[in-house]
């Protein structure tokens, strides 16, 4: 038949276009076509976007982000989601904060209990999702707005000014860079060599991708679940912890919405919501760059503070739709 | 290590295995030699894949013991049957697709292989030379940098045997591998896999066709109803053979005798649809069952979808007796008081998650709902609905089973169920015994034959002569649309099934 045989030369070009670029597509460059783009415009607008201080302050300003980024990647990358990141960061450091005013624990003791809370709240929305099997939307969500009344309960809904020297990280700087800018990049690069180079982060990528066939290999799917939940835990933790450093004071609405900013750089990224698909490094750190760069440009034009929302709004829309689109692709790649 | 070291025996001695509702194993011994091919066939619900899941370690036996080499080993979990060198090729191609070639082949050993001896990283070149390694033994030329989603399916099934050599594989199960590939692809597999039987590998290969058990393998074991029924060399085993112990026993074709009567229960005159059907006429006794034969497009289906009034028709007339009386009867109206069971009733006639009774009573809940707001009478509904499970012989763990866990065979029977609780004189079924496996399908014909002979009509179309053979008193044989021939079951031979069907056109 003479159709057919067209019809197989033609699935035969697509598909090796297809396997020329190993999977990749404009929806995987867009990202970076975003970003050069923000950054000509804004610096044209406005003289002092690209210098040291403004670029330094945007980085410092946004580094808790960034950290919770990290651990929604994995989150995400393992097929999960975790809404509860804003509301344990809060508590985490409610209660280290609480500890370090009224019982004189010293700053560095009390990162440690903050970090730790952390892990044990991570841990709980472990055990519940994967021991109880339960939604992991739903534990999440209900951690989210029960820690919130837990953190407010604790502080009466008042703030609690933190040691000055907590500030420490922020001012100080090697070679004139800041130390935490340093340490965050540092972390986002082992975050990726862990997901790339090692077993644990192969496991991961394999639960995301398939979470049936990763168990009938014998893959602990449950065990690597919980790790990652308790991560995502103790980088929310980190991520309150540098941010209420960062202002000296943790507000009352410390972590409020982080976990859809979170998310939604990391899909920026191109980290997928259905798992599986993703790099921390430069996928998630990119989606960061133009989130903060959107924010930081915004408010040197001086535009209404109202705008933000609504383009964070548009953001988070685009970066679905993004998603959406990939795996569209993904789907008509398998299907040959 | 010398060779000896390095073959497998498996022996699987009186497994047992029972899930809720199904008796899945019933003492089930099987040995699988090194360096030959095992076959296990049998119908779909036979067992094998229960079977190959208890060695892959997916599921659990209740009990029974398998030895391997004579020792006894316990398989509680994937990482125990790859340590006794079991590997398992799945059916459903288990595959991470947005991973690379590599890291599907590696997943499960990459612990040896490490760049640096105090840190966990891998080490990438090593890992792509030993996939190409693994790959080129299979004859299959792949990047091991591509990601699996974007190899053709033979390729991703020659991955997956990489795994389960890389994973250290001696004895391997092949659970219907060439159910999805070309058939250039299949040829590729068996020449693959007859290179690994001749290095000594011990292989059982799960397929229900029995032309490619035929081609590769050197024994055969069948399996039907969770037991052993037959096994033996592929030399002595016919197809005819494997097919007979295929069938169960106990249920065999019992051809009640037909009681057809004189009285006209439905009469068909000229009735023409737009394209089909044209100008068909015929009467429908009582207790009858009149086949409806043809070849694939020659409007059977709509012919029934004509005479209930799911299409329109230009002209003729449908009568249907109520009472004493043949009166003729508005088609639409003619559905309510018949029963028709479509082809695809999986997937639009059952709920799946209620139990069987509710089914059943699903399609006449009025009777027992109340005048005044339709208040269901749950106790007398159960008691109706479970007379038909009991009636139709619905094999079920308990009367209370969801109709999901019954096999395709019994939920047909629960659809038809569904129709008689009804009580109506009149079936339609068009294909009922499509896609049920063999022993479902003579307990669905014997279950027409009875209710035939208890006075129900029933209209049966069917592209299989055989069933139309075995099922019907009468047969309409149709060709584009027009009745080509009316013949009793004593002219029903194949030939002049054949010869009538394509006689005219």
């Amino acid at each position: 038949m003479p159709g057919k045989g067209l019809a197989d030369m033609e699935k035969n070009i697509k598909e090796i276009s297809l396997r020329r670029n190993n999977g990749l597509s404009m929806v995987d460059y867009a990202i970076y076509v975003v970003l050069i783009g923000l950054i000509i415009v804004y610096a044209t607008l406005s003289p002092s976007f690209l210098t040291t201080r403004n670029i330094f302050g945007m980085l410092l300003n946004g580094s808790h982000l960034l950290i919770l980024s990290i651990g929604m990647g994995f989150v995400l990358l393992t097929g999960l989601i975790d809404l509860s990141v804003g509301s344990i960061a809060y508590v985490s450091v409610v209660i280290a904060g609480t500890l370090m005013r009224d019982h004189g624990v010293s700053p560095v003791s009390g990162l440690l209990i903050c970090l730790l809370v952390g892990m044990g709240l991570g841990l709980i929305n472990g055990i519940l999702i994967v021991k109880l099997k339960l939604n992991a939307i739903l534990v999440t969500l209900a951690m989210m707005i029960g820690l919130r009344g837990v953190g407010h309960q604790i502080t009466k809904s008042l703030i609690i000014e933190l040691d000055q020297s907590l500030q420490f990280v922020i001012i100080h700087t090697v070679g004139g860079i800041p130390i935490m800018v340093i340490l965050v990049i540092a972390l986002i690069i082992i975050a990726q060599i862990v997901l790339s180079q090692t077993i644990f982060g192969k496991y991961v990528t394999a639960i995301g991708c398939n979470e049936k066939a990763a168990n009938n290999l014998g893959i602990n799917t449950d065990f690597i679940k919980i790790i990652i939940l308790l991560i995502s835990g103790i980088l929310a933790a980190m991520a309150g912890f540098y941010s209420s450093a960062n202002l000296g004071t943790c507000l009352q609405t410390m972590g409020d919405g982080w976990e859809f900013q979170a998310i939604s750089i990391a899909v920026l990224g191109g980290v997928s919501l259905s798992g599986g698909v993703g790099k921390i490094f430069p996928g998630v750190f990119i989606g960061f760059l133009v989130m903060v760069i959107i924010e930081n440009g915004l408010a040197l034009l001086g535009t209404t503070f109202y705008l933000l929302p609504i383009i964070r709004g548009l953001v988070i829309f685009l970066a679905m739709f993004a998603d959406s689109l990939r795996v569209k692709r993904a789907q008509k790649i398998m299907s040959y | 290590m010398s060779i000896e070291e390095n073959l497998k025996l498996i022996e699987i001695k009186n497994i047992h295995k029972q899930f809720p509702g199904v008796y899945a194993l019933n003492d089930v011994s099987i040995t699988a030699y090194p360096g030959e091919v095992l076959g296990l066939v049998g119908v779909n619900g036979a067992g094998k894949s229960t079977l190959m899941n208890i060695l892959g370690g997916i599921l659990r036996p209740d009990s029974g013991h398998i030895l391997i080499d004579g020792k006894p080993v316990e398989i509680n979990s994937p990482r125990d049957s790859e340590k006794n060198s079991i590997a398992f090729i799945q059916q459903e191609i288990q595959f991470f697709f947005n991973m690379t070639v590599y890291e599907n082949v590696f997943l499960m050993n990459l612990q040896d292989y490490r760049k640096y001896k105090y840190l966990p990283l891998l080490d990438k070149k090593e890992l792509c030379k030993k996939t190409n390694e693994y790959l080129n033994m299979l004859g299959c030329k792949v990047d091991p940098n591509l990601k699996v989603g974007a190899l053709h399916i033979g390729e991703q099934q020659m991955v997956q045997i990489a795994r389960a050599l890389a994973q250290g594989g001696k004895i391997l199960l092949f659970d219907e591998p060439t159910s999805s590939l070309s058939l250039k692809e299949k040829e590729k597999l068996f020449e693959v896999i007859k290179n690994l039987k001749e290095k000594g590998d011990t292989i059982i290969f799960i397929s229900h066709y029995l032309d490619e058990v035929q081609n590769i393998c050197d024994r055969v074991v069948v399996m039907c109803d969770g037991k052993v029924s037959g096994e033996g060399l592929i030399s002595d085993m016919s197809k005819e053979r494997i097919t007979s112990y295929m069938i169960p026993k106990e249920i065999k074709f019992k051809g009640v005798k037909s009681k057809v009567s004189e009285e006209v229960v439905l009469e068909v005159e000229n009735l023409s649809g737009f394209k089909k059907p044209k100008n068909v006429t015929f009467k429908l006794h009582k207790g009858e069952v009149l086949g409806l034969w043809g070849l694939l497009g020659s409007g059977r289906t709509e012919t029934i979808r004509t005479i209930l009034g799911f299409d329109e028709a230009i002209s003729g007339k449908v009568f249907f007796k109520e009472g004493n009386t043949l009166k003729e009867i508005k088609r639409k109206n003619l559905l309510k008081a018949c029963g028709y069971i479509t082809e695809d009733r999986h997937f639009n006639g059952l709920f799946l998650a209620m139990e069987i009774w509710k089914n059943i009573t699903s399609s006449n809940l009025k009777k027992f709902a109340s005048k005044f707001l339709s208040v269901l009478n749950t106790k007398q509904e159960k008691e109706e609905g479970l007379i038909y499970v009991k009636r139709l012989k619905v094999a079920a763990s308990s009367q209370f089973s969801l109709t999901g866990q019954l096999s395709g065979g019994n939920q047909q029977k629960v659809v038809i169920g569904k129709w008689l609780s009804k009580e109506t004189n009149i079936l339609l079924l068009d294909e009922p015994t499509k896609g049920v496996d063999v022993g479902a399908k003579i307990e669905i014909q014997n279950l027409i034959r009875k209710l035939a002979s208890d006075g129900t009509s029933c209209i049966v179309v069917s592209s299989e002569v055989e069933e139309i053979q075995h099922l019907c008193d009468n047969v309409i044989v149709m060709n584009e649309g027009n009745v080509v021939a009316y013949l009793s079951a004593e002219e029903m031979t194949t030939q002049r099934l054949i010869k009538e069907c394509l006689g005219k056109g």
